[in-house]
């Protein structure tokens, strides 16, 4: 089966909200939501490579 | 706002389809696609104009037929709606000067042969219903010269969908299949594709 082509150029999240009708205050709450949604996971990811570091740690002990 | 390619999904409006819906929003955005789907909307006009208008208007349609059998309710009933809508895509896809295509999904394979033998010769393409399942079945459709999204960026768009709708379901709205939340997710995807796809955020 062929594979399509997308040749058009990506919209940015302001159009998309544009074409919904969605204002632009919420896009910033949008926005500002998926930044906190990126540092909770960051943050959860650092504490999880922290606990290994120090597991592995003690078992070389 | 420029003219976007609308990509419209067709799928069943259940619980269990929620991780695909999300994966095809998220899948379709990260190839630069505009979702759009007939939504619950209590406050719209005929449902079948809506739906009509909303094929036409996309360059691309998507349809999962994956959900074949009947439901509890008595008297048990078969979801015709998906079959319905992608009979619309075909035609509309086959009007002069028709600037329309459509892409049929599915959980089994060879099922369609014998569910919709009209389609004769057209394979679904197969997915699990799990998110890599759908986003796996979409890069096989698709693709781009340019800005060509990574399979790993897909998933990184999907997380970002997957953990907004969470918190739009914590917030307003325990219903993606909803106006607001659909439309709002589709904004999430937009800004996640900017971010996970690098060529985009040069």
């Amino acid at each position: 089966v062929a594979k399509v082509y997308i040749t058009t150029p990506f919209p940015t999240p302001e159009e998309v909200a544009a074409h919904y009708g969605i204002s632009p205050v919420r896009v910033a709450e949008l926005k500002r939501m998926l930044e906190e949604i990126r540092a909770e996971r960051a943050e959860r990811a650092a504490r999880t490579a922290k606990r290994t570091r120090v597991a592995s740690r003690a078992k070389k002990k | 706002v420029s003219v976007r390619p609308f990509a419209f999904i067709n799928l069943p409006y259940a619980k269990r389809y929620e991780t695909v819906l999300l994966a095809f929003i998220a899948g379709l955005s990260g190839h630069g696609l505009v979702p759009t789907a007939a939504i619950r909307d209590p406050s719209s006009r005929y449902q079948l104009d809506r739906i009509y208008e909303l094929i036409a208007s996309a360059r691309y349609s998507f349809h999962d037929l994956s959900l074949m059998g009947s439901d509890r309710k008595t008297p048990r009933t078969p979801r015709l709606n998906m079959a319905f809508e992608l009979g619309l895509a075909v035609a509309l896809s086959r009007a002069p000067k028709a600037n329309h295509q459509w892409f049929v999904f599915d959980t089994v394979p060879y099922r369609l042969d014998k569910a919709l033998s009209d389609l004769g010769g057209i394979r679904a393409r197969i997915h699990d219903r799990s998110p890599k399942g759908v986003l796996r079945a979409l890069v096989n459709a698709l693709g781009r010269h340019e800005h060509q999204p990574t399979f790993d960026g897909l998933l990184r768009i999907y997380a970002d969908v997957k953990d907004a709708a969470k918190r739009i379901k914590r917030g307003y709205s325990a219903d993606l299949f909803e106006t607001r939340p659909f439309e709002e997710l589709t904004v999430v995807a937009s800004d996640a594709a900017q971010r996970h796809i690098p060529s985009l955020s040069k």
